[in-house]
């Protein structure tokens, strides 16, 4: 298995992106965010924790289960 | 450091623990591991993790300070951790990709030194991405698709022939990333 340290990693994503042209808009990322068309209950039941958690904890997050 | 990047290196310390200890690897999958390649601010705050020993992983993860949620019954296969409450990890198969991935191809990302997460080939992560779009005819969910595109475009390598193989595997259409660079292979 190849081992690359993080910031290497990090580092050359970052390059090949810059090189693709790609931004990360808004827009873009929202076209990029799994709609949960799929989900098993499984997943459904975890996301309703981490929705419930996160706003106990007042913090925001992207969940919708 | 970020509440992400704080979660990311607690999970490598699992990993790393579960490798020192039963010399299996851990596989970080699903969206996580798509945002990992890419670098988008897109992910749901869930952890994907195949790994083939429920009772093991289930060890580890408490031995960090994981937890079950509390009052969830049986569908859940999930952990949160006190100090993140804005994420939670899944254990969703003992089989990375149903058994189809090469393992030998995974990347093992470097953390901190005693901290390290495996990532899936990035062609698994293609074929995926392509073979979930595939699956729902009528309605398909187009996010799939642009991940596995934007995933395609920025990918270090691909060997080509192994990500055809991958895509055949997952019901998926390889010529669906026509346009993102296919046609020339890399």
């Amino acid at each position: 298995m190849k081992e690359t340290p993080l910031a290497e990693f990090l580092a050359g994503r970052e390059a090949r992106r810059k090189q693709s042209g790609v931004i990360f808009t808004p827009e873009y990322v929202e076209t990029l965010r799994n709609k949960g068309l799929g989900r098993t209950p499984e997943k459904r039941a975890l996301l309703a924790v981490i929705e419930a958690r996160a706003a106990a904890a007042k913090t925001k997050t992207k969940v919708k289960a | 450091m970020s509440d992400y990047s704080a979660m990311l290196l607690l999970l490598g310390r699992v990993f790393q623990s579960l490798k020192q200890h039963h010399g299996i690897d851990a596989v970080l999958v699903g969206g996580a591991a798509v945002e990992f390649y890419t670098g988008g601010r897109y992910q749901t705050g869930d952890f994907d993790v195949v790994f083939q020993d429920f009772a093991l992983f289930g060890s580890a993860m408490a031995a960090h300070g994981f937890a079950k949620p509390s009052g969830t019954g049986r569908l859940l296969r999930g952990w949160v951790h006190p100090d993140f409450p804005d994420y939670g990890i899944e254990l969703v198969s003992g089989a990375s990709f149903d058994g189809l991935s090469d393992r030998s191809r995974c990347r093992l990302i470097r953390i901190g030194e005693d901290s390290a997460v495996a990532l899936p080939p990035i062609e698994d992560l293609i074929a995926d991405r392509l073979g979930q779009y595939c699956a729902i005819a009528d309605n398909p969910d187009r996010s799939c698709l642009e991940q596995a595109k934007l995933l395609f475009l920025l990918a270090e390598t691909i060997d080509k022939p192994y990500l055809e193989k991958r895509v055949q595997d997952e019901v998926g259409d390889v010529s669906l990333l026509l346009g993102s660079g296919l046609e020339g292979g890399q």
